[in-house]
C-alpha cells in the first residue's frame, strides 16, 4: 500500500518521495490537504455513509494522481467537487440499480452501525427528520440543495460545478426545497 | 430564509460537523478501497459444483457461434410505441419505435424521485401494465394504460387489487402480464426494508434480508395469489430477475437466482456465489412457495451465466441471455440472446450474439435484461454497466442485429413494448 498524500503531512513528503513524481500535482496535493474533510462532508451529504463517502474521495483523487496535472489550477476545487459529485451518483445509480435487481444489500453497515451511536448522540430527531428526507430526494435536487445550503454556493458556480444552466440550479433548487417542504410538512 | 431552508442548512451543518477531519484516512494509491459488489473469483467459483436438472442437461453444451440452428423467425412487425425510462432523467415516458420521439408521458412519479422502481409490463391485447407511484402517493399501485394510435396515454386507472403492493416495506422488481391481461403478476423484493434504514448517517439496515416473493394478482376480480420465497440458510435468499406466463395464462414461469454454495459468480450479497434457475407456478393452487414450483432448467458448468429466461406465450420454448466465452474482467466475454426448447432442449436459434461486449475499463455489466413484447414476439435487450453510469446499449432484435432504441446508451431503469 502507498500512501500519496495525509491530510495532516501534505504532499511534499508524503510516502518518501512519492509525490517528488507528481510535482505536476501540486495543486492537486494542496487541493487535497485543504479540501480533503470538505469533500468527503460533501459527498457524505450526498450519498448518506461515511465510509462510501471517503472512497468516493480516494477515487477521485486516486484518478487524478494518475493523470495529466490539473491545467486550471482556479478552477481545480470546482473540477473536483464535480468529480466527487459524478461519484457519487454513479454509486447511487449502482446501489438502487443492485437493490432492484436484488444484486446489492447496502454500504457501509458496519461502519454504519459502529458510527450509529455517535451520531445518535450529535444529531437531533429534527435534524435527522430533515436528513432522512433530504435522502429521498432524486441525487440531482440533494446535490443541487447541498451545494447551496451547505457550501453556501451561488447559483453560478452550483451551475459550474454540476455542468447545467443557472436557471436549472434555481428551478431544480426550488423543486428541490418544495418536496422537502412536503415531506416535511410544512411550507416552504 | 423559510423554515425549510433554516431547518436544511442546520441539519447539513450539523451532520457535516459531525465527520472529524483528523479520523479521515490518507489517500493510498496502489489499493483501491472502494467497496463494490465486484463479482469475485468468478473463474475459481465456476470450476465448483453445478447441478443440472433436467432441460439444463441439454444447455450445457458450447453454444455460441455453433451452426446447425435454425434460422430466425420471421421478424414480426414491431410495436409502434415502447414505455422507457432511463436511470436519470424520468419520467417514463412513451417513445415511438421508429423515430424514438416522445409521445406521452406515464403519470407516475419517475424512479429517480420515487422510494423505488417503476416496472412496467403489457398484454397481447396492447394494455401496459405499471407498478408505481402516481401522484404525491407513498403507495406503490398498480395500474393499467393503453397507448393510442397517436402515442397517448388513455385509460389510466389503478387495477382492481392493485392497491397497496408490497405493503410500503417491499417493492415491484419483475413484472408480466397474461396475454389477454386477466393476470399480471409481480416479483417484490425488500427494497423498503433496506430505504427505510439506509445507512443515511445513521441507521443500521438488517444482516439477512427476507427473499423475494411472488403476487399473481386477477385484474377482473383483483383477487390475489402469494408464493413466498425460500432461504436455504444464512444469506441465501432468492430473488426473482423476470417472470413470463405461458399455456394462455395456466402457468406462471419465475426466474431467478439463489446465493448458494457453488454458485458462481459471487458478489458482495452472495458471497458464495448465485444459482440460476426457473420454475413454474400453478395459478389455480392460490399460492404457496416458490420451489414447490417444477424445476425448469438449472445453470450447468459449462453453462454457467443464464442472465435472464423468458418462456413463450405458448410454453414451448425459452428465451435466454446467456454469457459464455473467456472470462474478461471478470464476467464471459459474450453475450447471446437464444431460444431453447422445452420439449427437447434443444437450442432452436441464436436471436443475437455479440462478442466483447465489454472490456477490460467497463464495470459490472448491470442490468442485463430481456423483455418481450406483449405477444412475445419481438425482444428488448438493454445492457448497461455498473447501473447505467458507464455506456451499454439498448434496442430491440431484429433479424439478429440490434436496432437501438433511446437512450441507447443502456441507461435505463424500465423498458416495455
Amino acid at each position: 500500500m502507498t500512501y500519496l498524500l495525509s491530510r495532516a503531512e501534505g504532499a511534499s513528503h508524503a510516502a518518501g518521495g512519492v509525490a517528488s513524481v507528481r510535482d505536476g500535482h501540486g495543486s492537486l496535493a494542496m487541493l487535497f490537504r485543504e479540501r480533503h474533510a470538505e469533500l468527503v462532508r460533501l459527498a457524505a451529504l450526498v450519498v448518506g455513509d461515511r465510509v462510501a463517502a471517503e472512497d468516493v474521495v480516494q477515487d477521485v483523487f486516486a484518478r487524478l494522481c494518475a493523470r495529466d496535472p490539473l491545467h486550471d489550477p482556479d478552477q481545480a476545487l470546482a473540477y473536483v467537487r464535480a468529480a466527487v459529485l459524478n461519484e457519487c451518483r454513479s454509486l447511487l445509480r449502482r446501489q438502487a440499480i443492485g437493490r432492484r435487481l436484488g444484486l446489492t444489500r447496502d454500504l457501509g453497515l458496519a461502519d454504519t452501525a459502529r458510527e450509529s451511536a455517535e451520531s445518535e448522540a450529535i444529531l437531533a430527531e429534527d435534524r435527522r427528520q430533515v436528513l432522512a428526507a433530504l435522502a429521498t430526494l432524486s441525487a440531482r435536487r440533494r446535490e443541487v440543495l447541498v451545494l447551496r445550503y451547505w457550501l453556501g454556493l451561488p447559483e453560478t458556480q452550483i451551475a459550474a460545478v454540476l455542468g447545467i444552466r443557472p436557471g436549472t440550479v434555481k428551478s431544480t433548487a426550488a423543486r428541490g426545497l418544495a418536496a422537502l417542504a412536503r415531506k416535511l410538512k410544512e411550507e416552504s | 430564509m423559510t423554515r425549510t431552508e433554516e431547518r436544511l442548512t442546520d441539519a447539513l451543518g450539523t451532520a457535516a460537523r459531525a465527520i472529524d477531519a483528523d479520523t479521515l484516512h490518507p489517500l493510498h494509491l496502489s489499493e483501491r478501497r472502494r467497496r463494490r459488489r465486484a463479482l469475485a473469483a468468478p473463474v475459481a467459483a465456476a470450476a465448483s459444483v453445478f447441478l443440472v436438472v433436467g432441460l439444463a442437461a441439454a444447455l450445457a453444451a458450447p453454444r455460441l457461434g455453433r451452426g446447425g440452428t435454425a434460422s430466425p423467425a420471421p421478424p414480426a412487425a414491431p410495436d409502434r410505441y415502447y414505455v422507457e425510462e432511463d436511470t436519470d432523467q424520468g419520467p417514463a415516458v412513451v417513445r415511438s419505435t421508429a423515430t424514438g420521439r416522445v409521445t406521452a408521458a406515464v403519470p407516475v412519479q419517475s424512479s429517480a424521485d420515487a422510494p423505488g422502481w417503476d416496472v412496467f409490463a403489457s398484454a397481447a391485447n396492447g394494455v401496459f401494465f405499471v407498478a408505481g407511484w402516481a401522484g404525491r402517493s407513498a403507495e406503490e399501485k398498480l395500474f393499467s394504460f393503453r397507448v393510442t394510435a397517436a402515442g397517448q396515454i388513455s385509460g389510466f386507472s389503478v387495477v382492481p387489487g392493485g392497491a397497496a403492493l408490497g405493503g410500503g416495506r417491499w417493492s415491484a422488481v419483475a413484472m408480466a402480464a397474461s396475454p389477454d391481461g386477466s393476470q399480471i403478476a409481480v416479483a417484490f423484493d425488500p427494497t423498503g426494508l433496506t430505504e427505510s434504514c439506509s445507512g443515511y448517517l445513521g441507521r443500521p439496515c438488517p444482516r439477512t434480508l427476507p427473499s423475494d416473493y411472488i403476487v399473481a394478482v386477477n385484474t377482473v376480480t383483483g383477487k390475489k395469489s402469494m408464493w413466498q420465497g425460500w432461504h436455504s440458510g444464512q444469506d441465501n435468499q432468492f430473488n426473482v430477475d423476470n417472470l413470463s406466463w405461458a399455456d394462455d395464462g395456466h402457468e406462471l414461469v419465475f426466474f431467478g437466482e439463489q446465493c448458494a454454495p457453488g454458485g458462481w459468480l459471487a458478489t458482495e450479497d452472495c458471497g458464495h456465489g448465485r444459482v440460476a434457475e426457473a420454475r413454474t407456478l400453478d395459478p389455480a393452487s392460490g399460492g404457496g412457495r416458490l420451489d414447490s414450483g417444477r424445476l425448469l432448467l438449472r445453470q450447468s458448468a459449462s453453462y454457467p451465466y443464464i442472465a435472464q429466461a423468458v418462456m413463450s406465450p405458448d410454453g414451448s420454448m425459452l428465451t435466454e441471455l446467456v454469457l459464455t466465452g473467456k472470462v474478461i474482467n471478470g464476467f464471459p466475454e459474450n453475450l447471446s440472446v437464444e431460444q431453447v426448447s422445452v420439449a427437447t432442449a434443444k437450442l432452436l436459434r441464436v436471436l443475437y450474439q455479440r462478442r466483447g461486449y465489454t472490456s477490460a475499463d467497463m464495470d459490472i455489466p448491470d442490468p442485463l435484461l430481456l423483455l418481450p413484447d406483449g405477444r412475445g414476439q419481438n425482444w428488448l435487450l438493454d445492457v448497461s454497466f455498473c447501473g447505467g453510469c458507464q455506456a451499454g446499449f439498448n434496442g430491440w432484435i431484429s433479424q439478429r442485429k440490434l436496432v437501438p432504441l433511446k437512450p441507447a446508451n443502456g441507461a435505463l431503469a424500465a423498458e416495455t413494448w
